[in-house]
């Protein structure tokens, strides 16, 4: 048998010289919990493409009328239209189908919410910086793109529920100024809802974006294995093989080679992500057509609302007063408030996420992650941009709030327009204020002292279990007798630029 | 835990917290779907727990995160336990940096983790413990059997459920499977690696 795959092997290997990239497999990840994130949206993905192919064989992406002759009682000799009929199909008739489409819309979810994981790890570590500031663009870019995947497929069963909050889309679209009509009549088939929308969607949501995606995939990675990872700032110095790394020397990543170690840790994470979404489709319902029933242009849902991660755009869209449109003058052009809730702030918020590693930037390359409360204005921003979100996202659900407390719509959303500006000022600032004045331990040491200079990088004063956890596990050495101080080839670095513990000013 | 990190986690609880409130309400309780079973035979909605019909995208929001900060606990506690177990301090532990080569008995690692740009600075020896092969043993025949039944289920009912419980059956048992594979039977090895290379 082994000599059977190694004549396999060597007969790949004499076509493809794939034995010159075998030291690929050796390249090292840091082992760290929260680097596994974004292997849990990657996974997601993966289980995205998946399932979607096995939608794809059953899904009918047409809004022609169907007499319906299920197993839906409520449904049956009704016609209905061709694409709400078809998913009736694969979850009530098809084996798998329910357990599968179900998977698929769980994994959407969890795609957005693990990239969003991911992606507020990296904010508040730092890890955006330079040289990292391409592969943030490229994971903002992903974000979005995965948004508007979520979007698209969203519509595609025609039902009532989803087809009217895609209208916000179209009216959001429409709303653009000069170009928003033939814009919006582009993307979704002329006026919505008309008969080429499910097609048009279906293209972008089966094809085009998932090419996207998995293009921007391909190069975050590509970006990835050139940079090596990030990693966080280690317990002291690390020696072997007959040299010492610094803990501050940055020119050298210490972590698990990919093979077998690190893909061994990425099969369980995808073992378990697959786990958690089978539970999930095997128990909970998501976006169940048959009881929302296909589109009717006539009628209106009793609640409506887009997905979780586009309720914050909702709530501009609530909270904006009719007021604030106006007509430019001269130019007779209209800028409505959808405009303005939907485009622009949404706009202002995506295009900071994109340019935040150029505002935040940094002249010197760095590839230690730093603590978060050692970058006070930093992590108040942060901070201050999630709980704007949240704010938001409440506005968004302005009608349940009204229900729960008893209000009506017109009094909670004057309230949640002053908390959507107020709120997100008080916890940056009181973050801010609580950070610039603490003066305790940090991960990776104690922060630049404030003439410029260093605290030497005790590992005492390190302030986390980690240095204990590093000294029992005997990596770290004070003391070598075979290091060789001139060594260009990963020598400790005395003198440079602390990393790991230092304080961003 | 530090003061600052209380300080930020209160501030994020007190608007999360109202969010996820508002959030959870969604959508008022629903009839079930009625199924016509004279036109099909599989039987999806089936099950053995009481579950809601629908879920609006607010409600799937909060569980969605939840589930997300499950799973991420579940693979911190594995990746730390598959770091900690193959590393008891009591047990000995051969140090790359001896240099000692395969014929001396020493770190046989494979050929494709060390370069002129990547170098061993941590390797110890897999246990081998009996434990460990009890355990793959007994995940393995889990592993089958939930897969046995997943594959039964299609045969029969296709209630979704059960595919729900028999496909995380045989997930959870590969991940505990690869775990102890990787705990007791895989070498821990770290390398550094010089950044300025391919």
């Amino acid at each position: 048998m082994a000599d059977r795959l190694r004549r396999a092997y060597r007969w790949v290997d004499d076509r493809l010289d794939i034995d010159r990239e075998v030291p690929f497999m050796g390249k090292a990840f840091p082992a760290e919990d929260s680097y596994l994130l974004g292997e849990v949206a990657l996974f997601c993905f993966l289980v995205l493409v998946l399932t979607g192919m096995f939608l794809g064989f059953f899904f009918e992406p047409s809004t022609s009328d169907v007499e319906y002759e299920g197993s839906v009682a409520e449904y049956q000799g009704e016609e209905l239209p061709e694409a709400f009929v078809s998913v009736l199909n694969i979850t009530y008739e098809v084996p798998y189908g329910m357990f599968l489409r179900r998977m698929h819309h769980w994994a959407a979810h969890l795609f957005v919410a693990s990239l969003s994981l991911h992606m507020l790890r990296v904010f508040f570590t730092g890890a955006y910086q330079n040289p990292r500031e391409p592969n943030w663009v490229v994971g903002a870019g992903l974000a979005v793109a995965s948004m508007f995947a979520a979007y698209t497929g969203y519509a595609l069963p025609f039902d009532e529920f989803a087809s009217t909050a895609t209208g916000i889309g179209y009216s959001i679209a429409n709303s653009i100024p000069v170009v928003g009509n033939v814009f919006a009549r582009m993307v979704f088939g002329g006026e919505y809802p008309s008969s080429a929308t499910v097609p048009r969607f279906y293209f972008i949501h089966v094809f085009l974006l998932p090419v996207v995606i998995a293009g921007l995939i391909a190069v975050h990675m590509a970006i990835l294995i050139r940079q090596k990872h990030t990693e966080a700032p280690r317990d002291g110095d690390v020696v072997g093989d007959g040299q010492r790394i610094d803990r501050e020397d940055d020119d050298v990543v210490v972590g698990l080679p990919a093979f077998p170690n690190q893909a061994a840790i990425s099969a369980v994470v995808f073992f378990l992500t697959m786990g958690t979404l089978s539970l999930l489709a095997g128990f909970l319902p998501v976006h169940n057509v048959a009881e929302y029933g296909p589109n009717d242009p006539a009628g209106t849902p009793e609640l409506i609302m887009p997905d979780w991660f586009l309720m914050w755009v909702f709530g501009f869209l609530k909270l904006l007063p009719s007021w604030m449109s106006f007509t430019v003058p001269v130019l007779d052009i209209h800028v409505s408030t959808e405009f303005i809730g939907g485009m622009v702030l949404p706009g202002i918020v995506f295009g900071l996420m994109f340019v935040w590693p150029f505002i935040d930037s940094r002249d010197e390359p760095r590839h230690f992650t730093v603590d978060p409360l050692a970058r006070p204005w930093q992590t108040a921003v942060g901070v201050a941009g999630v709980v704007f979100i949240m704010i938001t996202s409440i506005a968004g659900m302005n009608t349940i709030a009204a229900d729960i407390t008893g209000l009506s719509t017109g009094t909670i959303n004057p309230i949640l327009s002053v908390a959507s500006i107020l709120g997100p000022l008080i916890a940056g600032g009181v973050t801010y204020l609580v950070l610039d004045r603490y003066d305790g331990p940090y991960y990776g040491g104690r922060p630049a002292a404030a003439d410029g200079g260093e605290e030497p990088p005790d590992g005492s004063e390190a302030g986390d279990d980690r240095a204990d956890a590093g000294d029992e596990a005997g990596r770290t050495n004070d003391a070598d007798d075979r290091t060789d101080p001139t060594d260009d080839r990963g020598g400790a670095a005395v003198g440079d630029e602390p990393t790991g513990g230092e304080r961003d000013e | 835990m530090r003061r600052p990190t209380i300080v930020i986690g209160v501030i994020v609880a007190l608007v999360l917290t109202p969010m996820w409130i508002v959030a959870i309400q969604g959508e008022a309780p629903t009839a079930e779907v009625e199924i016509d079973h004279s036109v099909s035979e599989i039987r999806p909605l089936d099950g053995f727990v009481d579950t809601p019909n629908k879920l609006s995208p607010s409600q799937v929001g909060v569980i969605v995160w939840m589930a997300l900060f499950a799973l991420f606990g579940v693979v911190a506690a594995a990746h730390r336990f598959m770091n900690a177990a193959v590393r008891p301090p009591e047990r000995g532990t051969v140090e790359a940096d001896e240099e000692v080569t395969a014929a001396d008995g020493g770190v046989t690692a494979p050929r494709w983790m060390r370069t002129p740009d990547r170098w061993l600075v941590e390797y110890h020896d897999a246990s081998e413990g009996v434990e460990g092969i009890a355990a793959m043993g007994g995940l393995t025949v889990l592993a089958i059997v939930f897969a046995a039944l997943f594959s039964a289920e299609y045969l029969t009912l296709a209630r979704t459920q059960y595919f729900g419980v028999y496909a995380a059956g045989m997930f959870l048992s590969l991940a505990g499977l690869t775990v102890a594979y990787y705990a007791w039977f895989m070498p821990h090895v770290e390398v550094a690696e010089r950044r300025g290379h391919g």
